[in-house]
């Protein structure tokens, strides 16, 4: 027999509505208790630690904005930390959106054992960072690695990847590119959702395929690049574990991210109020950048119905 | 540290105020120790992954170390190769100076029994266990008693010139200490600026006059703000 709620009583439906709140409450807890504790509260502890000369082994002292000043005006590892996390950040984002829309593209198309393509070009990201950076160390290597030697039977020379200030910074954006699976899936997503008749329609007015990629898919897809854009900008200035495995900030700081900078100065300075207005100057660096991306949308983010 | 005492170099004057990395005997000292990378070509190359430790792997014909790795290296069956050990010749003063290490043990102001860690330390560096270390290849003794110990000195090789490494504490000296926070000579900042200075002169071929003496007034005036 159905009952309506109107026919429960009031004061049991409030009952009913009170414990079911508590219920959801007590669902997010574990959530919420993980995120205070965990994420808040430490982010809270670098806020002030920032602005003291905290170094683990002796008590943190109130410095005020010294910390700050010195990143800006005695740092020297600051600009150059900085600038080879620029660097890579432009070379990755332009490299990776460009390969991965391609592989996005190519993965959509109707041929036969699509689904094995699909899994296939998703493995890397099951291989966890740490593994990855070993195994690319090794591909790297001059002396022995299978990239030289491909590179040698071609006749052409080894290139010393990870040895040379030149190439050292290409090699670990030619690794994150490799490792960018998710970003191909969220583009095959993006690509499947544009409306067949669209493309139909601009097939039957006689745009070739060039043109119905340029006109009909990237207007339409143009969300997913935005969201696409905006992680891997945030992911590459946030991008530390190969440079930690691979090539420990070498060779001569070509490859001194300003995370790994951040990480030297907390944990083999121990300058743990120094790191945290380091890591405080990075987020207000990666806000800013998205705040600019979000800005620019307007002139090149294009959402399905909306009238220009 | 060796090549610029070898060299008749300091690193720190005396009263610990006065960084002396860029006085003109410790850049020769660090001017022939960079050579054996930048023209002697014996040094492990810096910008060579050799797929493991550069000696057990057979890519380096000499290596510059301390007693620990021989116990892991005798462990290797087949043993890759034939090694031993001996005595860096003598600098350009005729002295010579090796690095020598220290056991930094101590006890926490805090410790709940500090008198049965102190016992413990004690335990380590006695004569007993010191041996024992030296007989399991491990390091060398500290006690100057145990020297010329027959046992350790008949110790089937590879070393089979075990004694150099026994006798090479005449010619040790300990690292540098440097007061303020600014870090050792194996960490922080002083780490961090020879390390940078290394690589400038190694890798981009920078002058050692302008590496050290870069690394040189970082360090100053890291000591003089502290």
């Amino acid at each position: 027999m159905a009952v309506t709620v109107a026919h429960i009583p009031e004061k049991i439906r409030r009952q009913t509505s009170w414990t079911a709140t508590l219920r959801g409450y007590l669902f997010i807890l574990p959530v919420v208790l993980g995120l205070i504790i965990w994420t808040f509260g430490p982010m809270v502890a670098s806020a002030y630690y920032s602005f003291t000369d905290y170094k683990i082994i002796f008590p943190a002292g109130f410095v005020g904005a010294k910390n700050y000043i010195n990143l800006f005006t005695r740092d020297k590892q600051f600009i150059n930390s900085l600038s080879v996390t620029i660097r890579y950040a432009i070379m990755f984002v332009a490299l990776g959106q460009v390969t991965c829309l391609a592989l996005a593209v190519l993965l959509t198309q109707k041929v036969r054992g699509m689904d094995f393509f699909r899994t296939f070009f998703y493995l890397p990201i099951i291989v966890p960072y740490v593994a990855s950076s070993v195994l690319w160390k090794y591909l790297y290597n001059k002396e022995f690695g299978p990239i030289d030697g491909f590179l040698e039977l071609l006749g052409l020379p080894a290139v010393n990847w990870l040895g040379s200030q030149d190439t050292v910074l290409l090699a670990l954006v030619l690794m994150s590119v490799w490792s960018s699976a998710t970003t191909t899936i969220i583009y095959v997503a993006g690509l499947q959702h544009i409306p067949e008749e669209l493309l139909d329609a601009a097939k039957i007015d006689g745009g070739n395929g060039v043109q119905r990629f340029i006109y009909v898919t990237m207007p339409m897809l143009s969300p997913t690049i935005f969201f696409n854009v905006v992680t891997a900008v945030i992911g590459a200035f946030q991008f530390f574990t190969p440079a930690f495995i691979m090539t420990e900030g070498g060779p001569a700081k070509a490859t001194y991210f300003y995370n790994y900078n951040l990480y030297e100065k907390a944990f083999k300075w121990l300058e743990m109020g120094y790191a945290s207005a380091m890591a405080w100057v990075l987020f207000a660096i990666i806000l800013f950048l998205t705040f600019l991306i979000f800005r620019s949308s307007p002139l090149w983010v294009y959402y399905d119905g909306e009238v220009r | 540290m060796p090549f610029i005492e070898g060299y008749g170099g300091k690193v720190l004057s005396a009263d610990g105020k006065k960084v002396l990395l860029s006085s003109s005997e410790s850049l020769a000292g660090l001017q022939a120790y960079t050579d054996m990378w930048t023209k002697d070509g014996i040094g492990k190359p810096a910008d060579f992954d050799c797929g493991g430790d550069c000696f057990t792997v057979g890519k380096a014909a000499l290596n510059f170390t301390i007693p620990g790795p021989m116990n892991a290296l005798r462990k290797l069956n087949p043993q890759p190769f034939k090694w031993d050990v001996e005595v860096i010749p003598s600098f350009p003063n005729g002295k010579k100076v090796t690095g020598m290490g220290t056991y930094g043990f101590g006890i926490s102001a805090n410790a709940k029994d500090p008198e049965l860690a102190w016992q413990f330390i004690k335990a380590l560096l006695s004569v007993k266990t010191q041996k024992a270390i030296a007989m399991d290849y491990s390091g060398m003794p500290l006690q100057k008693s145990l020297r010329k110990d027959a046992d350790i000195l008949a110790l089937a090789g590879p070393p089979d010139n075990i004694e150099a490494f026994m006798s090479n504490g005449e010619n040790g000296i300990t690292p540098q200490y440097f007061p303020g926070k600014c870090g050792s000579l194996y960490a922080g900042q002083i780490n961090t600026e020879i390390n940078d200075a290394f690589d400038a002169v190694v890798i981009s071929k920078k002058s050692v006059t302008e590496a050290f003496t870069t690394a040189n007034d970082n360090i100053q005036a890291c000591l003089d703000g502290n």
